[in-house]
């Protein structure tokens, strides 16, 4: 589990002091998929650089499975534990191909060389890129590059994935596949992701959705109780997914609609179950 | 265009050159170029040419991927020749008021611009065969007995690696933002030297950022990823085999060569 | 308006030249948005470069009104998808005064265009005295187009204007690029997008790229309406349009949806047809 208790930041001082993080307070357990929103600016980036102890608290703590990420000797465990994948696809790879991009990690672990070959094979193979391995990075599209950098993550056998808007640089056919790989690994290896986003979209398909504004956290829920909240949603610079707009304007045009949907197959089933409702009642008068 | 620049990247190929031990490799590229500033005459750079030559021919890298890195230092070449031609002495074969030319002349310029083209090439063939990170390697092998001395030999050789992978991506990123300085009207090649050394702000400044931003952004990439646990294991990267040993023969073979033909002289 | 007539480009690589383009043709309206969609490599970064006369076609041409683009100078302005590559200067007051003092353009005439470009694109007083590196990614784009609109020019292309951007300043960067099309003054704005929603609620025009082919090129509701050549340029469809689909599959038919106001009017009308009726006001 991650607990983060109090934890604040702040830029410059004096009269130019500026929060950036005001006593956020919240943990994360273990297995979930958490969706982290906010417009530019709001904080988010800066919140989760504090979990893998690239930033340390200015105030508060911070604590990854116990440890807490003021503690100098267990720095690297922490990092070990959860790792970031950053948002710039070109800046990220420290090698050239992707099977020694990928063996990166392992290496500062200081792993035996068969055990680094065998994690780099896994890793390769749990990202879906085995068949690249030999590439050159710089041939390959944004897509594959951000794989090859969740590749080398998953390398070091993480429990907790963070992704700092990871597919904010990608076109869509790219971006859901990186969304579907990941949604894999946190099945099939239990990793749990906190995933940092500006697509509301991808929001709707995390089990956690935590809303930051001003530092601060707005909203933290499920999709369906989070989206619910429009005011709250406009006012932290944020939007619904089409579908659950749409859904809003039905219910205040004074339609009785009966949920929010987040998706196009849902909505779908959420109108057409309005149209047979009132089917129904016309029967039953009838 | 800077995108020309070779040096840096890699291409993959499958050739006896790429499978070579990066220190062979290194120190073949380091050879040519004490080679090409040791020996004075036409017939060694010929020679030496022809070793580079061959040693393209074998990476299997295309030849014109080869002279497109020449290309970017066309001018410095043309321009070196210039100078030795006009500074030589000797018999005139050719005058034209205080211009003379002579045959020690054009046979200074000869050598210079071999020198110039050859150093170029083969630093060029040591970065196009050798991926960076079997690059990096051999440079830390090659300086691991330094290490005694205190000196951080791993990092340097990271330093380098990332220095040379950098090379490409950089002259992409300056290409793009003069690009969007054009957009504007700036104009980057007229006017005197003052205005266009003030032409060069709106290109210097963004690159600089866009620099610093990456290196920030990847130093953070290499912080989650453990770098600096201080237990680093490299995978072996290298492996002297039976390739290596016969390179290093034709090298000393190669140098034999070269200094009876310099003896000769 | 900007004519595409037979334009081909190819790239020059290790291994000889790939085609970047293949015989483009198409005529981009005035006083219209076009979007320019298509999978990354499609082609669509180097069409805005030959728009832009920033390259030249190998063959065919490109006029922009009227004019060979190589030939139009400041009155094609180009927005890059990095703003971080044009901002330079002390401030950013400076930094949009770049743009048209380039043009030779000074004194009063230089602080007006600048005190305009900065009302257009929402930029107040107290952003033009700060450093470009200080704003955020959102002002920096807005910036980085006042920069451009400072040289007041007629074409405006831009090259991914909304990525990266929270939905607030996505919607703030819209509203702008509609203003300037709707004004009295002759503009064409083209951009290039990744997002069908974007696409599909903001452009009067679409022209689809596929290989470095023109695919299709005609209006959002001909273009999104049209599944098959959708996937088989590697694009989605915008959600509402996948809701749509999702209705007929159940037996509805909603019409048409492209983006959330024209869905709401379709289902509103289709909810009716089936005898569902809003509740009056005040009991919700």
């Amino acid at each position: 589990m991650i607990e983060i208790r109090d934890l604040s930041r702040t830029y410059g001082s004096g009269s130019n002091k500026a929060h950036v993080l005001h006593g956020i307070d919240m943990n994360i357990e273990r297995g979930a998929f958490t969706a982290v929103l906010g417009k530019n600016g709001c904080g988010k980036s800066t919140l989760v650089r504090h979990i893998n102890a690239i930033l340390k608290p200015q105030r508060g703590s911070v604590r990854v499975d116990g440890m807490d990420t003021k503690d100098p000797r267990r720095l690297y465990d922490i990092r070990e534990k959860a790792g970031i994948v950053f948002q710039d696809p070109d800046s990220q790879s420290v090698a050239a191909t992707v099977e020694d991009d990928t063996a990166f990690a392992p290496e500062n672990l200081g792993l035996s060389e068969d055990e680094i070959s065998e994690r780099v094979e896994a890793a390769l193979r749990a990202a879906g890129i085995a068949e690249l391995r030999k590439k050159s990075i710089s041939e390959l599209s944004g897509g594959q590059k951000q794989l090859t950098a969740v590749a080398g993550i998953i390398a070091m056998r993480p429990d907790y994935m963070i992704f700092d808007e990871s597919t904010s640089m990608l076109d869509p056919l790219a971006r859901s596949r990186v969304l579907e790989c990941v949604m894999r690994l946190k099945r099939e290896l239990d990793v749990s992701v906190i995933w940092i986003t500006h697509y509301m979209d991808e929001a709707a398909a995390a089990d956690r959705v935590v809303i930051i504004n001003d530092g601060k956290i707005a909203a933290d829920g499920t999709p369906e109780e989070v989206f619910s909240d429009i005011e709250l949603i406009e006012r932290c610079g944020l939007e619904l997914p089409p579908c659950a707009q749409l859904c809003v304007m039905l219910k205040n045009a004074g339609y009785d609609v009966p949920r929010l949907a987040l998706n196009a197959h849902d909505c779908a089933l959420l109108i057409s179950g309005m149209t047979a409702a009132a089917v129904k009642e016309r029967e039953g008068a009838s | 265009m800077l995108r020309d620049i070779t040096i840096g990247r890699y291409v993959e190929r499958s050739s006896v050159l790429h499978s070579l031990d990066a220190r062979s490799k290194i120190i073949g590229a380091l050879l040519c170029s004490v080679l090409t500033l040791s020996c004075g005459s036409l017939l060694s750079m010929a020679a030496i040419a022809a070793l580079t030559a061959a040693a393209a021919i074998v990476s299997r890298i295309p030849f014109n991927y080869i002279l497109k890195g020449i290309k970017p230092i066309r001018w410095f070449v043309l321009f070196t020749a210039a100078v030795s031609i006009i500074s030589a002495d000797g018999e005139p074969i050719w005058q034209y008021g205080a211009l003379r030319i002579s045959a020690e002349g054009i046979s200074a310029a000869a050598l210079t611009s071999a020198r110039l083209l050859l150093f170029v090439t083969s630093a060029s063939l040591l970065t196009l065969t050798t991926p960076p990170v079997v690059l990096t390697d051999g440079f830390a092998r090659l300086m691991r007995p330094l290490r005694r001395l205190r000196v951080p030999t791993d990092d340097i050789a990271m330093i380098i690696s990332i220095t040379l992978r950098s090379i490409p991506a950089f002259a992409d990123e300056a290409e793009r933002i003069m690009k969007a300085q054009r957009a504007r009207g700036a104009d980057l090649s007229r006017g005197g030297l003052i205005t266009r050394a003030r032409a060069v702000i709106p290109v210097a400044i963004p690159l600089f950022i866009s620099v610093f931003r990456r290196a920030d952004e990847l130093s953070l990439a290499m912080d989650s990823r453990c770098y600096g646990k201080g237990t680093r294991t490299p995978r072996k990267k290298t492996h002297f085999g039976r390739n290596d040993l016969y390179c290093l023969i034709i090298m000393i073979l190669f140098c034999g060569f070269l200094a009876i033909i310099e003896f000769y002289n | 308006m900007i004519e595409l007539r037979n334009v081909s480009y190819s790239y020059r690589t290790i291994s000889g030249s790939t085609a970047a383009l293949e015989n483009i043709s198409a005529v981009l309206p005035s006083n219209k948005v076009t979007a320019v969609i298509g999978r990354t490599g499609s082609g669509k970064s180097t069409l805005m470069e030959l728009i832009g006369g920033i390259t030249a076609p190998d063959s065919g041409t490109v006029t922009v009104n009227g004019l060979d683009a190589g030939k139009c100078g400041s009155s094609i302005g180009f927005v890059f998808q990095y703003p971080e590559h044009q901002l330079f200067a002390e401030t950013v007051y400076d930094d949009i005064a770049c743009g048209p003092s380039n043009l030779g353009i000074r004194g009063d005439e230089l602080e007006a265009r600048v005190t305009e470009a900065a009302e257009l694109t929402h930029i107040g007083k107290r952003l033009l005295r700060l450093a470009p590196f200080e704003l955020s990614g959102g002002q920096k784009r807005l910036a980085a187009l006042a920069g451009i609109l400072a040289m007041k020019p007629s074409v405006l292309l831009l090259d991914e204007p909304a990525a990266g951007l929270d939905p607030s300043g996505r919607r703030l960067v819209f509203s702008i690029i509609r203003s300037l099309v709707s004004g009295a003054e002759d503009m064409t704005v083209v951009f290039v997008t990744h997002s069908m929603e974007d696409a599909a609620e903001h452009a009067d025009e679409i022209l689809v790229l596929n290989g470095g082919r023109k695919a299709a090129f005609g209006t959002p509701s001909r273009i999104f309406t049209d599944e098959k050549l959708l996937s088989g340029c590697g694009l989605g469809l915008p959600e509402t349009v996948k809701l749509q689909k999702e209705l007929y599959a159940l037996g509805l038919d909603p019409g048409e949806m492209l983006d959330v106001p024209s869905a709401f009017g379709s289902v509103c009308e289709m909810l009716g047809r089936c005898g569902v009726s809003p509740k009056p006001k005040g009991n919700v």
